[in-house]
């Protein structure tokens, strides 16, 4: 399963929210992350962040499967950082080229937890919001249409390509081919065969779209009507004024020192 | 002492990740020759057992045997030497600028000395008439040339089983024709065959011994003429009788169905029956 295709079929709080509040929220959180490297307040934020992210009703064993995909880069910023930082005064480990202290840990911990907070919030909104009512929110926040309309496709195709491509490495290796075998160079060069016919199919795919759009009468109109429109309510608005409040204020306190750990 | 079976499946099951179970028990013995037509209704399990065969898919539980190997131990790309698999879809292997060189590419897999690969791929282009676009990109040919490019392609392995999934889907009838003739070609020197297909007009005309699959378990296995004259069982399983033998039951009898595969067997039929009533 992609990562595009996650949604969970529920009709949860989180699910009813407009999709606007919750593509803010990611956003604001991927540029917080950018910013902030109080471990505290980021640790605060993940937990919170999983706790509505299990709220969604996802199956925890799907849910790890999809957070282990970005755990595993985090870990390495955690296990290849000590090479890079060898700054501070508590030495935990000293092997020479790599040495780890309190302070460049927590250092590469903060890095840890920015990327799984920033990834949490896009877990968030792509387990409790459909493609359509994605792509509705973005068209509403300023995008254009058309643009809106690729990104729908595209976000739909994307399961189709990767199913399409474990087919395509099966005929090859039906026929005799070893694409997982040889170093990484090897490997790279051993895809040709997998690529090429994945990337006709696109072009194929993308060229039937077209006509299929046109043919269907796409652009004939300037004005567009929607069968199903979203507003904002109460609560979306109540929760967009404190992300957007809440968010840079925790970004000043914490480039000011004023949050102390 | 008899050979071993080409291809020898025990009591297999197989689940996909989301919980689909796909096959439920299957047994099933294949000997070297023996055209098989598999077919059931989609979703039946045809293609996950055909994936079974050629080492794409490792059983969950039971045993799978390739010529006496175990399918579990080992590679898809080392049991292509053996078993052949015809995709429904020609763009999902087309990727070689020539059509000479997308049929060479099997051949070279399996490690063919060239002056080998060369009369292969010139026999098989001239069985799929292909010969004369030979040095043509294969993606800008037809839908229809391109999947006789791929049959070309896997029939020039010369494995002992070939699977073939919907082989003349998409072809017109010259095309259709010549593909069935270079199957039959294949099927003369003593490969075995499992032909998938919905098509059971041509699973009459190509099968000798017909496997029904449905719900993940083979639910028929037997003789090709008798499966396929049973309206019963047929539509038990969603399937529909081949054309002629459904036009045979109706104006003939149910007993000369049983015989008509072909429409020459229909027209033998028709002017015996018009004899005996002129006598």
């Amino acid at each position: 399963m992609s990562l595009m295709d996650m949604y969970v079929h529920r009709d949860t709080p989180i699910h009813r929210l407009d999709p606007r509040v919750k593509i803010i929220l990611a956003v604001f959180l991927t540029i917080f992350c950018f910013f902030l490297s109080n471990i505290l307040l980021l640790f605060g934020l993940f937990l919170l962040l999983q706790l509505l992210i299990l709220s969604t009703g996802v199956s925890i064993k799907r849910y790890s499967s999809s957070l282990w995909l970005v755990g595993r880069f985090a870990l390495i910023f955690v296990i290849l950082w000590p090479f890079f930082d060898k700054t501070g005064e508590t030495v935990l480990l000293d092997l020479s080229i790599y040495k780890v202290t309190l302070e460049s840990l927590l250092r590469s911990l903060s890095l840890a937890l920015r990327i799984l907070v920033m990834a949490s919030g896009w877990f968030l909104l792509l387990y409790s919001t459909t493609q359509s009512r994605l792509v509705r929110g973005l068209v509403k926040l300023g995008m254009p249409y058309d643009l809106g309309l690729s990104l729908s496709i595209a976000l739909r195709y994307i399961p189709h390509f990767i199913e399409t491509m474990d087919m395509i490495k099966d005929a090859q290796v039906s026929r005799g081919y070893e694409v997982d075998s040889g170093g990484p160079w090897r490997r790279v060069r051993n895809f040709i065969p997998v690529l090429i016919p994945t990337f006709v199919f696109a072009l194929r795919t993308s060229e039937g779209i077209s006509a299929s759009l046109v043919s269907r009468g796409y652009g004939a109109s300037p004005v567009r009507t929607y069968h199903r429109d979203i507003r904002v309510r109460h609560t979306d608005a109540a929760l967009i004024t404190l992300i957007v409040v809440s968010v840079p204020s925790a970004i000043i306190l914490d480039l000011m020192n004023l949050i102390s750990i | 002492m008899n050979p071993p079976p080409i291809a020898d499946l025990t009591d297999v099951s197989f689940t996909y990740e989301d919980g689909t179970r796909a096959l439920d028990g299957v047994s099933l013995r294949i000997k070297s020759g023996e055209r098989i037509g598999l077919i059931g209704e989609n979703g039946a399990g045809k293609s996950t057992l055909c994936k079974h065969l050629n080492g794409l898919f490792h059983p969950a539980k039971g045993k799978v045997l390739i010529d006496g190997e175990d399918v579990a131990k080992s590679k898809a790309s080392h049991l292509a030497r053996t078993v052949g698999y015809l995709f429904q879809n020609p763009d999902h292997q087309i990727f070689k600028s020539t059509v000479y060189d997308e049929v060479a590419f099997g051949p070279k897999n399996i490690g063919l000395r060239d002056n080998e690969v060369a009369d292969r791929v010139e026999r098989y282009l001239e069985l799929t008439g292909l010969s004369d676009l030979a040095k043509s990109p294969p993606l800008m040919l037809s839908f229809g040339l391109r999947r006789m490019v791929t049959i070309a392609s896997v029939l020039s392995m010369e494995q002992r089983l070939i699977i073939l999934d919907e082989p003349t889907a998409w072809l017109d009838y010259g095309q259709a024709v010549l593909a069935k003739e270079a199957i039959r070609g294949r099927l003369a020197s003593g490969a075995a065959m499992i032909l998938v297909t919905h098509d059971l007009q041509l699973v009459a005309e190509m099968a000798d011994r017909v496997v029904i699959m449905s719900g993940g378990r083979v639910v028929a296995d037997g003789d090709a003429k008798k499966i396929l004259s049973d309206p019963d069982i047929l539509m038990k399983y969603g399937l529909d009788p081949p054309p002629l033998t459904k036009l045979a039951n109706e104006l003939l009898s149910e007993e000369a169905a049983s015989e008509i595969f072909a429409v020459a067997d229909f027209i033998n039929a028709v002017k015996k029956k018009k004899w005996k009533a002129s006598k």
